[in-house]
């Protein structure tokens, strides 16, 4: 999985891809598939007398535990791109040592949405028409729903909370 | 391969997510991500472990009629789908500036937003402080006179995601 990524990856940075990296691990997490399906053969598909309910489970079994991890691996890739905490360590760990202000001025609110609507545009789930930004699939706005509502449950405010309040100072 | 092992995984990770919703209702706790670990992946391995041994010593029998084999199947896709959640968790949390962005454009309908519409709902503070304040909690940076430092943990953590994007190719410091 790492080896096909890292020559995707570089495929993708020669050819000048505007691809988003995420894309490209998703593009690698599908093909990943067919090496695991050789090997799911070789191990034990192959040593099954006839196609039963056993090989049905067994290839759902596959599946499963295989997205599950490159899922889980997918997460990982992600953090490494977008994730603020992953960034504030970094930014530490080349000065030794920083001052909160100076994470501020490091990585302010306009690098981090700037970085955001870049992704975004490139994952091709918003669109910009003239100075506006409007969804272009709605894929990932129900998973945020999804994701709003599971913080609910556990007893978090919903992110709502969090803008609404900005927002009833600009509209 | 049968579909009591299929069935059985997601026993177990229904009971674990049970437990991790109980106990984030009533007492939500300090360091969430060591939690979550406990939660669903040591709990359910010593408990694997502790009925495995009276299943040996025969003080209980083996109602699903399932191999040792079998067994470490369970906890194999347990593991992979508790590994999946954990990981998507911090999204739950960490009010993710990507899947808000994506609540609030959608919500505008198709007359969309501008960049000075977007940045309004956004401060520096709330975005960054709540983050800081989890990588105190978790230990992998320390406050020292006024200045935060990186903990060995941190380094360590830092060190991983660094070396994964050099495999990659890719710049580090993103995010």
């Amino acid at each position: 999985m790492l080896i096909l990524q890292m020559i995707a990856v570089r495929i993708a940075k020669l050819g000048r891809s505007v691809i988003s990296n995420q894309i490209v691990v998703l593009i690698c997490l599908v093909i990943g598939h067919i090496p695991m399906g050789i090997a799911g053969w070789v191990v034990y598909f192959s040593k099954l007398t006839a196609v039963s309910y056993e090989f049905m489970w067994a290839v759902i079994y596959g599946l499963a535990v295989y997205n599950a991890l490159a899922y889980s691996y997918f997460h990982i890739f992600n953090m490494s791109e977008t994730a603020r905490r992953i960034r504030i360590l970094y930014e530490i760990y080349n000065a030794k040592q920083l001052k909160i202000s100076d994470i501020e001025s490091l990585y302010g609110v306009d690098d981090m949405l700037l970085n955001r609507l870049e992704r975004l545009l490139s994952m091709r789930q918003i669109k910009l028409s003239g100075d506006r930004y409007s969804l272009n699939s709605k894929s990932l706005y129900y998973t945020a729903k999804i994701i709003a509502g599971w913080g609910c449950i556990l007893g978090f405010p919903p992110p709502q909370a969090v803008y609404n309040k900005a927002a009833r100072n600009i509209l | 391969m049968s579909f009591k092992i299929l069935l059985a995984s997601i026993v177990i990770f229904v009971i674990c997510l049970g437990l991790h919703i109980f106990i984030w209702r009533w007492w939500c706790p300090r360091n969430r991500a060591v939690a979550l670990l406990i939660i669903f992946i040591i709990v359910p391995g010593i408990a694997g472990v502790i009925i495995a041994g009276f299943n040996w010593f025969g003080f209980i029998a083996d109602v699903m009629n399932v191999s040792r084999a079998g067994w470490l199947a369970v906890y194999l896709l347990h593991f992979a789908i508790s590994a999946g959640y954990i990981l998507s968790y911090p999204a739950v949390e960490a009010v993710s500036p990507s899947l808000t962005l994506s609540l609030i454009i959608g919500n505008s309908e198709k007359k969309g937003l501008s960049y000075d519409d977007l940045s309004g709902y956004f401060s520096t503070k709330a975005l960054l402080q709540p983050r800081i304040h989890e990588l105190l909690e978790a230990e992998l940076i320390a406050e020292s006179n006024g200045c935060l430092i990186i903990t060995r943990r941190g380094i360590l953590l830092v060190n991983c995601f660094i070396l994964l994007r050099r495999l990659m190719g890719l710049p580090t410091g993103r995010g």
